[in-house]
């Protein structure tokens, strides 16, 4: 005798709000960045690497207040923190790793389709694969260096936590920056190819010829630098801390590589996306 | 008579010089829609058209009252779609991506992992859901999407071509389902090139032919056809039963006659009551062993359709 089936059930509950839709897929990219082995990898050895160990050296060494030049300045025994190419690195792996997958994931499921039949576009789908990117980007660039300013200001040994927590609330605003300006090209490259493979190691590579091709050019003209995306990060957080760009580079030009960086990627994914979206 | 979910009128949807729907006017009712045609007739066309997914060049339509491409995520929280190809994440495994497409569907999270399991309880797929879909079987996959497609409870579905690719017995099974969710009260739309699995799953039909209607209507009335046909067996001395053919022939409009011994096999258009067709048998000295009414096959129903179409 056959089993009696399960029947249908109706579901009783609320619908949410369209902007909750968003959330959603954030959540989808942040659970599926944080259940890669390979993304946790970077993370967890990133942030032994670039945070743990800067970290304990600057609560350790006498302060009298957290300093923007604790922070990007060129730190003890030739170290740094922000600045320092390693963390750059970091950033290049992970936002590499994470983008990778991002759109070209549902280029190679041809799953387009079961995003776009229910209630979300083409904008609200790239900002939540946006948002979500930028959320685990956070936990990387933002969280510890916070997590490390407090630290910082708790074992201070002067009474000026108001110049401090100024200094907290701009590191909060640098990080924030290396959490976005990144993503743009990784997502305009997982747009490009149905490989994450492809996109991955694509993404990576460029910011690495870019900084080999700009570090080489940097002898003849100082603005060569700007090509290296490390230096453009770097330029900014010294221009988020108030340090002011170096002066042999062009303040026009460090404009023209930031809008490189995050326009043209930005309208090239959302041109792929709709593309797909039409053809659905 | 139940009430019009999807309505359309003078629609037109051209991809470039390719006209893909032309001139389409429907009054779909509630229940189990069989969309039939060729490859090309326009069905996943119209269902795109339906869920705002492609916005038509002329004509109007409504769905459950709304324009698709006005209304167009309000419409889509009610409705689900199951595509044709194969479209699920390949990286997944079904709880994950269910879920996920419930949140995005407007189902609060809390709500979308116990719905997950129960729309995939419901579907047939039991402890495999922990694995990642790439390792599935295409029937599998077909009962992901259309788990996918009602986890939020849409009162309208769009099932497109939802056995393609299935063994005998999943296609059976995917068929039960559908008339399953057919008797929640929901409006299901089921795209298909299978004659014989819309005939017996559908309550309403509508075949197309390169974008254009060529017949739509409940499927009772398809496969009675619009005239009142019967088919009969008349038993008695093969010399009375020769004279009655004759008769009737004479009458009557007989589309097939066949004496073999003492029966006589006749399939006629009759319009008169049952009594007057068996009072003219025993006025004949014979009689009536089988009298029912001729229903064709939505098979013969859709040859016959595309030929007076052409």
């Amino acid at each position: 005798m056959d089993m009696m089936p399960l029947e249908y059930r109706a579901w009783l509950g609320v619908r949410t709000r369209y902007l909750t839709r968003v959330r959603a897929m954030m959540d989808g990219v942040i659970s599926s960045s944080f259940s890669s082995k390979g993304i946790l990898s970077i993370f967890i050895i990133g942030i032994v690497l670039v945070h743990a160990f800067p970290g304990v050296v600057l609560v350790m060494t006498p302060h009298t207040r957290l300093t923007a030049w604790m922070l990007v300045g060129e730190g003890f025994f030739g170290w740094t923190y922000l600045t320092s190419g390693v963390f750059s690195t970091f950033i290049f792996l992970l936002s590499a790793g994470i983008t990778s997958n991002l759109i070209s994931q549902d280029l190679r499921n041809r799953s387009f389709v079961i995003y776009f039949s229910r209630p979300l576009g083409v904008t609200e789908y790239l900002i939540g694969k946006f948002g979500g990117t930028f959320v685990v980007m956070s936990a990387f660039c933002t969280l510890p260096v916070l997590v490390n300013g407090i630290m910082i200001m708790a074992t201070q040994t002067g009474p000026d936590y108001i110049s401090s927590v100024r200094i907290l609330l701009l590191t909060l605003v640098a990080g924030s920056f290396a959490s976005l300006l990144f993503i743009p090209y990784g997502m305009m490259l997982s747009s490009l190819t149905k490989r994450k493979a492809y996109a991955g190691i694509g993404t990576f590579m460029t910011y690495f010829s870019l900084t080999l091709v700009g570090e080489f050019f940097s002898a003849s003209d100082p603005n060569w630098k700007l090509l290296n995306p490390m230096n453009v990060l770097h330029y900014s957080f010294e221009l988020i801390y108030g340090l002011g760009l170096p002066t042999d580079i062009s303040p026009d030009l460090y404009v023209l590589a930031l809008i490189i960086l995050l326009v043209p990627t930005t309208i090239i994914t959302g041109i792929r996306v709709k593309r797909y979206e039409g053809a659905v | 008579m139940e009430p019009v979910v999807i309505k359309t009128k003078g629609l037109r949807v051209t991809y470039d010089q390719l006209v893909a729907l032309d001139s389409l006017s429907l009054s779909l009712p509630r229940g189990i829609i069989g969309l039939l045609g060729p490859n090309g007739a326009g069905k996943s066309t119209l269902i795109k058209v339906l869920i705002g997914l492609k916005k038509p060049v002329g004509g109007s339509v409504s769905v459950k009252g709304m324009v698709p491409w006005e209304q167009t995520l309000y419409l889509r929280d009610h409705v689900g779609y199951m595509p044709e190809y194969d479209c699920l994440i390949d990286e997944m495994n079904p709880v994950t991506l269910v879920s996920h497409f419930g949140r995005i569907s407007g189902m609060e999270k809390g709500d979308t992992v116990w719905r997950a399991h129960e729309v995939l309880d419901f579907v047939g797929l039991g402890e495999e859901r922990y694995r990642n879909i790439g390792t599935y079987s295409t029937g599998m996959k077909q009962k992901v999407k259309l788990a996918q497609a009602i986890v939020h409870d849409p009162p309208i579905l769009f099932l497109d071509e939802p056995t393609e690719g299935m063994d005998p017995l999943g296609k059976e099974e995917m068929l039960k389902l559908i008339k399953r969710v057919g008797k929640t009260g929901k409006t299901v739309v089921v795209s298909s090139h299978q004659l014989h699995e819309i005939e017996r799953t559908a309550e309403h039909i509508v075949i197309l032919d390169r974008g254009k209607l060529l017949m739509e209507g409940p499927l009772k009335k398809i496969l009675h056809g619009e005239e009142k046909n019967i088919r009969s067996i008349v038993i008695g001395e093969p010399d009375r039963l020769e004279p009655f053919r004759k008769y009737l022939k004479d009458t009557y409009q007989v589309f097939s006659s066949k004496i073999i011994g003492n029966e006589l096999n006749v399939s006629m258009k009759w319009e008169d009551t049952g009594n007057h067709f068996f009072s003219m048998a025993v006025d004949h000295g014979l009689q009536v062993k089988e009298y029912r009414p001729h229903i064709r096959s939505l098979e013969d129903a859709f040859f016959l359709t595309f030929r007076e179409g052409k």
